[in-house]
């Protein structure tokens, strides 16, 4: 477990009430981000973000599955289970995240260590994106009602930690899902009420996913001493008492919001953190669609040459 | 019932006229109730302001702290210490046994050296010890290094209850074998 | 074809699933089901030292939630290192028959989830430095569930007088409401039927005497002064739930 000295920490708090952390940022600022999407051919969609160490590569990859109503209790799978259990209509796609900590990236993620945090934000994913304030139309992921639907899997593997790992993942999601392509499908009447189905598998015809643009984005408020900062480092994150995660969307709407770690806080103070994040949240994003929107023109320029990965 | 009954977090009062007792702590200068219970002023001599606590009637569960004496009964030994499942912390019973350990070191305060874990205590024997620390993962470290720490009830191999007849010697009165122990001196 | 027998159908179809009618609300400035008022919460009945062999526990039953809850300790934890403060284990679970659905006897990842968020909220509120080495263990059993979110809140307030039955120490009792966003406006202590309709669930525990939020869970859709408005809201409904837990305590004292 990761440690820190009481000196340490006495002086990252006494820097933050200041407004002067140990990189110089305020406390609202955020790190610059480097994003590449399109890297795994065998993905539908994939990207990886690096927010300063922080390192994420997501893999999105779409397939056909059955839907599963609420009436129907032999699927075994207990993740896709606790989806459908919040979900009523038989004309909705689903979306099942699962998020696997590198041993490489932390001392504290291997062997059982890293289970507790892949289940924490596998859930939190689970929940933000499955449901309207997730964004994405999961009726347009329904191919045949009742019965087969495009399942997108969203794949997230921490290749190295440097504090802030949840806003990197959603950050990172975002741009994933952008680049995820659907294969187009025909949907034909074969009589008696029956329906067949056909991939097309021309990969010009692959359509984005319909409502990308409103997935959110999470902002991490971390509380130190009586104040709160945003992206916190690992140190950072080792002097934090109490975490607030809250997802924004583009239209700056609260998502989601969940309390973490062992303090408590005033209500006024958590009322200031949700106001903060809405802001930040809004900037985020519109940097993140700019910096996505940068990397096509550069990427048509120059007729989809990659360089290496590990850069 | 009575109209002094408090629940936890409820302002008692300010630091300037009372005390912190058990069962209440302090906060910003205030001091505050921590359980439900009835509150109890009392005038200490020697301090300045009394003292204020909030105690509750049903017993808690006790828990072992650093120079409390514990009783508890023997259940390993080995070469290099015994262990002890830890009963009761004072006079207050524990619903969930606690382990502690007398190391070879801590049985008596002579002859430390010398001292065989096996002429001391054998599995079964209740024995009255004190904490010296919160010790490691495990269990607690125990000393018995004191005149009224030791063996306060054993049972001989015919399995009656054994007298001590001095601090290392106990005797059956049914068979008159005599056992080694080290026992605790009778009050 | 076997004659000698009494054959059943060779295909078998699906019983139909006939979905039940809601009842029209025929008030029309009736925003929620039942008539209820958007700030009501269901009244409480909370019963103290039910399970004799725990060191606490409290039973709490609201209209059609009913859960009960066991505390065992301070008492010596297998599962920790060494620490100076002591550790708080929570195990929650929906009873297999509690559920619309049947659950599991194993716990799931939902069950889990909450395990923690609870142990979360209450962290901030037990004097864990006056039991070093020790592990309190918290088990709550939900017998019936009529509100997801609702039922944690409520757990969560049936576990602080359970907590305070075991005579544990704590800096303030931790009260929890839960909220949904019904038609634009925040409505208190959701049942089933209302959870099922809405998208937006809002949970939050409260410390009354300290005025500390201990945790907050949001999922659905909100603007940022609709999630603001619901803080204020569930604050004011924890404060008075936190009269109904000091009147349940004293009386049994």
């Amino acid at each position: 477990m990761a440690l820190i000295s009481p000196s340490e920490k006495d002086f990252i708090t006494k820097g933050i009430e200041a407004d002067m952390r140990n990189d110089g940022r305020s406390r609202i600022a955020y790190r610059d981000f480097t994003i590449e999407t399109g890297i795994v051919s065998q993905a539908s969609g994939s990207c990886r973000l690096r927010l300063s160490k922080t390192d994420v590569l997501i893999g999105v990859k779409v397939e056909i599955g059955d839907i599963i109503s609420n009436t129907t209790s032999d699927n075994n799978n207990e993740q896709e289970q606790d989806i459908v259990n919040n979900q009523n209509e038989s004309d909705k796609g689903r979306i099942v995240c699962s998020v696997e900590c590198s041993p490489s990236a932390s001392r504290d993620f291997e062997g059982k260590g890293a289970n507790d945090i892949n289940n924490e934000l596998s859930q939190i994913m689970n929940r933000v994106l499955n449901g309207p304030q997730g964004g994405i139309d999961l009726k347009s992921l329904c191919i045949i009602p009742g019965a087969q639907c495009w399942i997108i899997y969203v794949d997230v593997l921490v290749l190295d930690y440097d504090g802030n790992l949840l806003d990197t993942i959603f950050l990172a999601t975002r741009a994933a899902l952008q680049n995820t392509r659907i294969p187009k499908t025909e949907i034909q009447d074969i009589g008696n009420g029956q329906l067949e189905f056909d991939i097309s598998d021309d990969i010009e015809d692959a359509e984005k996913i319909k409502g990308w643009e409103d997935v959110p984005v999470t902002v991490s408020l971390n509380k130190i001493g009586q104040k709160y900062i945003v992206d916190a480092t690992a140190m950072e994150e080792l002097c934090t008492d109490t975490k607030i995660i809250i997802a924004v969307n583009r239209n700056g709407e609260i998502c989601a919001m969940q309390k973490s770690l062992y303090g408590s806080l005033n209500p006024s103070l958590l009322t200031e953190m949700i106001r903060t994040a809405k802001d930040i949240g809004k900037v985020l994003i519109k940097n993140l669609d700019t910096t996505l929107e940068h990397e096509q023109v550069m990427a048509s320029r120059a007729n989809n040459k990659k360089f290496g990965f590990f850069i | 019932m009575s109209a002094t009954t408090v629940t936890p977090g409820k302002k008692l009062g300010s630091i300037q006229e009372y005390e912190v007792g058990p069962g209440t702590y302090m906060r910003n200068n205030y001091i505050y109730s921590s359980t439900v219970g009835d509150i109890y002023i009392i005038k200490d001599v020697n301090k300045k302001l009394p003292c204020i606590s909030v105690v509750k009637d049903k017993e808690q569960s006790a828990i072992p702290e650093v120079d409390s004496i514990v009783t508890g009964k023997i259940i390993r030994v080995n070469p290099k210490m015994a262990t002890l499942a830890i009963m009761v912390v004072g006079n207050k019973p524990c619903k969930d046994d606690f382990q502690g350990i007398i190391r070879v070191q801590d049985v008596r305060s002579t002859e430390k050296d010398k001292v065989q874990i096996y002429r001391s205590f054998r599995p079964g024997d209740i024995v009255r010890a004190r904490v010296i620390s919160l010790g490691d993962r495990h269990s607690y470290y125990l000393t018995t290094a004191e005149n009224e720490l030791g063996v306060i009830f054993a049972q001989s191999i015919s399995g009656e209850t054994m007298i001590p007849i001095s601090w290392q010697q106990m005797i059956c009165p049914k068979t008159k074998v005599m056992e080694y122990r080290k026992c605790a001196k009778p009050n | 074809m076997d004659k000698r027998r009494i054959n059943g159908p060779e295909i078998s179809v699906k019983p139909i699933e006939k979905k039940s009618t809601q009842p029209k609300n025929n008030k029309d400035d009736g925003i929620r089901k039942n008539n209820r008022s958007v700030d009501n919460i269901r009244p409480i009945f909370i019963k103290p030292n039910v399970i004799k062999k725990a060191n606490g526990s409290a039973y709490y039953e609201a209209e059609n939630i009913k859960i009960i809850c066991g505390v065992y300790g301070p008492r010596s934890s297998k599962r920790s290192m060494v620490s100076d403060e002591g550790t708080i284990y929570c195990e929650f679970k929906f009873a297999p028959f509690s559920c619309n659905k049947r659950c599991g006897y194993i716990r799931n990842a939902q069950e889990r989830e909450y395990s923690l968020i609870i142990q979360q909220a209450f962290l901030p509120a037990i004097r864990l430095n006056l039991y070093p080495k020790s592990s309190i263990d918290i088990y709550v059993t939900v017998l019936e569930n009529d509100g997801t979110t609702a039922c944690l809140a409520a757990a969560i307030t049936c576990i602080s007088i359970a907590l305070t039955d075991a005579g544990i120490q704590m800096y303030d009792l931790v009260a929890a409401a839960s909220a949904t966003c019904i038609k634009g406006n925040i409505c208190l202590d959701p049942d089933a039927s209302e959870e099922n309709d809405t998208n937006s669930k809002f949970m939050l525990s409260y410390m009354p005497s300290l005025k500390q939020v201990t945790h907050v869970l949001c999922t659905g859709k909100m603007e940022a002064e609709q999630s603001i408005e619901a803080i204020g809201i569930c604050i004011d409904a924890c404060n008075s739930i936190k009269t109904v837990m000091d009147h349940c305590l004293i009386n049994s004292h």
